[in-house]
């Protein structure tokens, strides 16, 4: 009668959480979807590296005619890049070989061009697909766009630059303001924080640099989009943003690329500085080609009575290890984070977000969505740590899960440290599949079952396209759109 | 001194939170003789009579979910007849010449036999409830294996409750199938390290698991909670229920998973844990992990650590209780559905009691 208990089980949820991408990627078609997303521009550059060595990275240097701090910084990096080691937990990253990633590729165009007439007319129509000369005149007050390892195209309204804002790409603030990019280069993520970290600091090219002098509001949202055209390459834009005391900015990132057969990198770096009574909201788009790589950092430090905001659409990639953090060191701080992630069809997206409470009163608010369908695999871990001097804080973590068939998986791993008993916390998730009951009311309305779970679809997506401006929450909903294609009804 | 990594999770997370396992630094372990382990019943029927083996010592190696090991234990068997209700307790009682229990208990209940078994490891001292209770450096490695068939209910209480300077393993592993209820209740109130296990395959359609647990922390106390149930029949239910209180640098991690298999459907799974803080230096860590791979199922879990509310304190103050009662009182009202489903007046003392050691 006794059953046998299977004394190896420890890792078995681990091999069936590898298990089931691999054998849902076997079982469906690749399909590779028509979209603006999936344009494809000839492999054009004019320079290009590939692989991880010394000497690549001293020629990347070279070709920027960068500093030699900068320099040395990249060469430490590499060396502990060689010593970090890969996680060991998370999702399978065996399949990247680094000697076979494009590290580096400058495209065949005029680079930091202030007028889109410099920008050849191939990678122009690139951005005109994507909507972002359109949504510069209409709703921007700056621009920044990235093909393959630079930056293009950079604007910034003119009255924006007489009030002291600075919104450049990062290679040209490297050399401009010198002093204000140390004073803050790689303060709020050290080279040291994991290998992928490293690497970003060994390889990093483009990205932006912005500056909001102490009481400047910007009522107008900034963007950087990136586009990673190359098959084979690495995306590694460093972005740094100050926003100084009393001084508020919306950001909004927005990233894509087209799919190959081949394995893309993208293992950029995002620093923000939040300084007393500043706000910054961090709005990103993300909707890497499903052969990408996204080992994504971010991470923010928030000062006395600031606030943060994270609006997180996560839609791309092959894999991704994703962890917006944020460090509320300023008594009164503040942090919301909104964030979705969809995986579909051969994704494993483990996302979440990280935050360290060190002062006093300070306060988060966390709503996490996730779905999944069609055997992608959807992980939400959220990492947060209240410290013994964060008195009298509070902090709220909600994370919804959605799944639409049997074959996905969606995963929840919260993680949760509390070091003073002077907080009010409090974490919920739930996880299952769309209602029965909703689907019923809705078609007892006149709606067909196919259009009914894509507008309860759309609805659970809400509370973030909420949180975007119209023309982004328009695009996360077409994006929503694009991913129930064929997977309901 | 030798450091063991133990009690490790089913999924891993990040390293620098130290919650993947816990690493215990221990002199080295030795199957050491036990000759205070008792097993009671109640042989009400001649017909229908618990089974219980005579305790052996395997030489062998000593495998469980925590993965303390030892080349030697003890093993027990406890077989329920099918249909028989039957009520047993087993004592695991410490004191000076007794010190150190490395052992299984494998309970199997038969088809539409229901049981309760209590598993108290205590102190004599304790069991007693003696005044001067001796502080025994006690170490207890224990597995229990409940193995529940078709239509079984079994309710397992485990209390922990030896001594202050107590270093307890206790793993629990259980198999149930179609329609079998388990009802599993952990009682960690006193001991330096309280590590426990509770892995539960809920294999049948309609089998249901309903973990409580009440555990308490004072000193430099470590705690390690690490529940992991899956779900494999369909219709099948978990609930995991934990509740706690920690003072002084106590430090607790609790781990809960509740993993979908696929083909669960309708499938539940609800988990909660609570902690109150009563010191500053007292530190929680919690990972309640949902796992889903199956699409027709419910999993819900919430998490909540803190202090005591203020305006609870201040109202049972003003009716006329010192600060020290009014705390007793919230703690234990807290705990309150879990002691009330122990069912023993002994136990529930016992919890209540242990809730007053800690409010000094």
């Amino acid at each position: 009668m006794k059953i046998d208990v299977n004394q190896n089980d420890v890792n078995k949820t681990e091999l069936d959480r590898a298990n089931v991408n691999k054998t849902n990627v076997n079982k469906f078609k690749d399909e590779t979807v028509e979209n603006i997303y999936n344009l494809k521009n000839e492999d054009k550059y004019s320079y290009k590296t590939i692989g991880l060595t010394e000497d690549i990275i001293r020629e990347i240097s070279e070709k920027k005619q960068e500093p030699e701090w900068m320099l040395n910084i990249r060469l430490k990096a590499l060396e502990m890049y060689e010593k970090l080691p890969m996680p060991n937990w998370g999702p399978d990253l065996s399949e990247l070989d680094m000697s076979k990633i494009a590290t580096y590729v400058r495209p065949q165009s005029k680079l930091n061009s202030k007028t889109w007439d410099d920008v050849p007319d191939e990678i122009k129509s690139t951005f005109d697909a994507l909507g972002i000369p359109e949504a510069e005149k209409e709703a921007l007050a700056g621009v920044g766009a990235q093909y393959d390892s630079e930056i293009v195209y950079h604007s910034i309204k003119e009255d924006l630059v007489k009030q002291g804002v600075i919104y450049t790409d990062f290679d040209q603030a490297v050399k401009l303001y010198p002093d204000l990019v140390k004073q803050y280069f790689m303060k709020c993520i050290p080279m040291t924080d994991h290998k992928f970290a490293a690497l970003h600091y060994a390889v990093w090219s483009g990205g932006s640099f912005v500056y909001v002098p102490k009481g400047v509001n910007l009522s107008i949202p900034i963007q950087s989009y990136f586009r990673l055209n190359a098959p084979g390459a690495g995306q590694f834009e460093h972005t740094l943003i100050i926003v100084e005391e009393g001084a508020t900015l919306h950001f909004i990132e927005g990233c894509s690329a087209p799919k190959y057969n081949e394995i893309n990198l993208h293992a950029g770096c995002v620093e923000l500085f939040v300084k007393d009574n500043a706000s910054l909201r961090y709005s990103t788009i993300e909707n890497w080609s499903k052969n990408m790589m996204n080992l994504n950092s971010k991470r923010v430090i928030v000062g006395k009575n600031g606030k943060i905001e994270w609006v997180t659409g996560s839609f791309g990639s092959k894999i991704s290890m994703l962890y917006p953090m944020s460090i509320l060191q300023g008594d009164g701080s503040t942090c919301e984070y909104t964030g979705i992630s969809f995986a579909g069809r051969g994704q494993n997206l483990d996302t979440g977000m990280k935050i360290v409470q060190l002062g006093k009163n300070t306060s988060s608010i966390v709503d996490a969505k996730s779905i999944s369908k069609d055997g992608g695999i959807c992980t939400f871990r959220s990492n947060v740590h209240v410290k013994p001097t964060a008195i009298n804080s509070k902090l709220t973590v909600s994370c919804e899960s959605l799944m639409l068939d049997s074959e996905s998986r969606s995963d929840t791993i919260p993680n949760d440290i509390i070091e003073t008993d002077d907080i009010e916390y409090s974490h919920e998730a739930t996880i299952g599949k769309i209602s029965d009951q909703a689907i019923f009311y809705l078609m007892s309305r006149g709606i067909s079952e196919k259009d009914a779970k894509a507008m309860i679809v759309r609805g659970f997506a809400n509370p973030i396209s909420k949180a975007l401006p119209l023309e982004y929450a328009v695009e996360m909903n077409n994006l929503i759109n694009l991913e129930l294609e064929g997977s309901i009804g | 001194m030798k450091e063991y990594v133990l009690n490790e999770t089913p999924v891993r997370t990040t390293n620098n939170y130290e919650i993947n396992n816990i690493k215990v630094e221990l002199e080295n372990i030795e199957f050491k003789e036990f000759n205070e382990l008792k097993i009671l019943t109640n042989k009400a029927n001649d017909l229908d009579k618990a089974k219980v083996s005579d305790t052996k010592i395997i030489e062998g190696e000593f495998t469980s979910k925590i993965s303390l090991p030892s080349n030697k234990y003890y093993s027990t068997n406890i077989d329920i007849p099918a249909y028989s209700k039957e009520d047993i307790e087993v004592q695991i009682l410490f004191d000076n010449d007794n010190k150190t229990y490395i052992g299984e208990l494998v309970i199997n209940v038969a088809e539409n036999a229901e049981t309760k078994i209590k598993v108290r490891c205590n102190s004599k001292d304790n069991l007693a409830n003696t005044e001067n209770k001796d502080n025994i450096d006690a170490l207890l490695n224990l597995k229990v294996i409940t193995n529940l068939e078709k239509n079984a209910i079994a309710t397992i209480i485990v209390e922990n409750n030896i001594s202050k300077d107590a270093k307890s393993f206790i793993s629990i592993e259980n198999n149930l199938q179609e329609n079998a209820k388990l009802y599993t209740t952990t009682l960690d109130l006193l001991g330096k390290n309280k590590i426990s296990n509770i892995y539960t395959k809920l294999i049948g359609d309609n089998s249901e698991q309903t973990i409580r647990n009440i555990y308490l922390g004072n000193n430099e106390d470590i705690i390690d909670l690490n529940f992991d149930v899956e779900t494999i029949g369909k219709k099948s239910k978990v609930t995991i229920d934990s509740k706690g209180a920690i003072t002084d640098k106590a430090k607790k991690n609790f781990k809960g998973t509740i993993d979908f298999k696929k083909d669960s459907v309708k499938a539940i799974g609800k988990e909660q844990e609570d902690c109150i803080l009563l010191s500053k230096q007292a530190k929680s860590r919690s990972l309640p992990i949902l796992l889903c791979h199956e699409e027709d199922v419910f999993g819900e879990h919430g998490v909540s650590s803190g202090k005591i509310d203020n305006k609870k304190l201040f109202y049972l103050m003003t009716r006329g209780l010192d600060e020290k009662e009014a705390k007793k009182t919230i703690i234990r009202a807290s705990f309150n559905e879990i002691i009330n489903s122990v069912e023993d007046e002994e136990l529930q003392n016992k919890i209540n009691q242990a809730v007053d050691e800690i409010i000094k």
